[in-house]
């Protein structure tokens, strides 16, 4: 702070050359390095505009422009954002001038002739308030700025989240699977609080409708006892997921996947809950599974049948190359082995035919697991 | 135990295996006197009309026939009789995995045999029985 305050702009105006003089010579003493003088009052208001000091000191008694008047029109080229403090130099004997000066603005006054330490003093003094009022505007206007800033903040913020918001409105308005909102305290249920459009196709519920229904009520033709163990899933884990035949008697079953999560809304747990209607899905999935099992039965009957009288000659042939083979000639015993070595290789091709079952059989666990 | 006391039966709906497997048995000399049998329905009444405690029983029995198949028999058998002197060996053109896992499930079965019947069994057998 003191070395900021003797780097401060200093302007003397006095007519008296050799007081400027003396003026300049004490603030030198007293280290300040910024000071200007002017000894022609009539450029005056020139010479402060064009300088800005952080203090001007301004002899009151000076030909064709008096320090009074300098006084009195300073407002005239002050703007707000620079202040300056004024100390006049008076003489003595003139209390009088003192009094005007002080009431005309002046922040202090020195008096010829001048007592060092008084002038040093009250030159500080006044620089010291200036700095301290210049830093405390410094702070106000740079907590207005944060102010603005942060204001201009929270309404971009607010515009994304009502972006935001009606993106996600957006999504729950357009999704094909229903999704319904309630709370639960202690294992019950609320009713509804929303429902999306879906509702309607997927249980038969407008979302109006669904406002004085809950979740049970949606399942009461369903088994209450797998119901409930759902819903202690529910609890325990915070999501279950199950399948269940939905039936509104005028409609068809449907078989509904219903996936829950529990989330924390307005310090209650709240439930997102999505159903989907996987009747088309399951009626697809038990179409291929039937068509496995065709396939199963026809690779298994087909290497069954053919592998019955393949097996007959193949134990005829063992028989005749092992027990009757002494009494057999040479080119007989030839024709021998090579129908013995093919009929081992169709029995070969049965064989793989019959492994293939088992991976149509790996595959059923597999849709039966997955689904 | 003399060979005379064994009474072996084969079981077959097709009259060529049961000509296989009765030459077969007799040439190992396992049995010179087998009965053959072509349908899970007669094997049954044989044995509902021979079945004695203090005889013993051998049979080879296939399991796809119509009707009457080879698992059926085992069902029979095993809720009739003491499966302790009734011995049998499934001979069948099955290689299903199934099926071999299955007859380990009956007391009474003593092997499991993918058709064709070879003399090695047969001669394997005879050395495991007597």
């Amino acid at each position: 702070m003191h070395r900021e305050i003797k780097k401060s702009k200093i302007l003397i105006i006095d007519d008296n050359t050799t007081n400027l003089d003396l003026m300049v010579e004490i603030l030198k003493q007293e280290e300040y390095d910024n000071i200007q003088t002017l000894s022609d009052p009539e450029k005056a208001f020139e010479t402060i505009n064009k300088v800005e000091p952080d203090l001007l000191i301004l002899d009151l008694m000076m030909p064709f422009i008096s320090g009074f008047e300098i006084l009195k029109e300073r407002n005239t080229f002050l703007n707000e954002k620079w202040y300056m403090p004024i100390i006049v130099i008076t003489a003595s004997n003139n209390p009088t001038d003192r009094k005007r000066a002080l009431n005309l603005g002046a922040s202090d006054f020195l008096t010829k002739p001048f007592d060092l330490n008084e002038v040093s003093l009250r030159i500080k003094n006044t620089l010291l308030t200036g700095y301290l009022l210049k830093r405390e505007r410094q702070l106000t206007e740079n907590l207005e700025q944060e102010v603005i800033k942060r204001t201009k903040e929270l309404e971009e913020e607010k515009l994304i989240a009502e972006k935001n918001e009606r993106k996600y409105r957006k999504l729950f308005d357009s999704n094909v699977d229903a999704i319904n909102l309630f709370t639960i305290s202690n294992g019950v249920p609320s009713n509804f609080l929303e429902s999306n459009p879906a509702n309607l196709k997927v249980l038969g519920y407008t979302p109006d409708q669904l406002k004085s229904k809950n979740f049970v009520d949606l399942f009461l033709n369903c088994s209450k006892e797998s119901f409930e163990e759902k819903l202690t899933e529910l609890s325990e884990k915070g999501t279950t997921q199950f399948e269940i035949d939905f039936n509104r008697g005028e409609e068809g079953g449907k078989i509904l996947d219903v996936k829950c999560s529990i989330f924390e809304h307005d310090n209650e747990e709240a439930v997102l809950s999505i159903f989907r209607d996987i009747t088309e899905r399951k009626k697809y999935i038990n179409t291929i599974l039937e068509q496995i099992k065709l396939l199963k039965s026809i690779a298994w009957t087909q290497s069954h049948e053919v592998r019955a009288p393949l097996a007959r000659i193949l134990g005829i042939l063992n028989l005749i190359d092992g027990e009757l083979n002494k009494s057999l000639d040479e080119e007989i015993r030839q024709f021998l082995k090579i129908i013995k070595r093919s009929a081992e290789e169709l029995d070969e091709m049965v064989r793989n035919i019959t492994d293939q079952t088992y991976t149509y059989r790996d595959l059923e666990d597999l849709i039966n697991k997955n689904d | 135990m003399t060979e005379k006391q064994i009474h072996t039966v084969v079981v077959d709906d097709d009259k060529h295996y049961l000509f296989l497997h009765e030459f077969l048995i007799k040439k190992s000399n396992l049995c010179q006197d087998p009965v053959s049998l072509i349908s899970g329905e007669l094997a049954k009444d044989y044995l509902k009309k021979n079945y004695q405690t203090d005889q013993q029983f051998l049979i080879f029995l296939d399991i796809y026939m119509p009707n009457l198949d080879g698992w059926a028999v085992l069902d029979f058998i095993e809720s009739s009789f003491k499966t302790l002197n009734i011995k049998v060996i499934l001979v069948s053109s099955s290689v299903n995995k199934d099926d071999k896992a299955k007859s380990k499930e009956y007391a009474s079965v003593i092997d499991y045999v993918e058709k064709p019947l070879l003399m090695s069994h047969l001669k394997d057998l005879q050395k495991q029985l007597f």
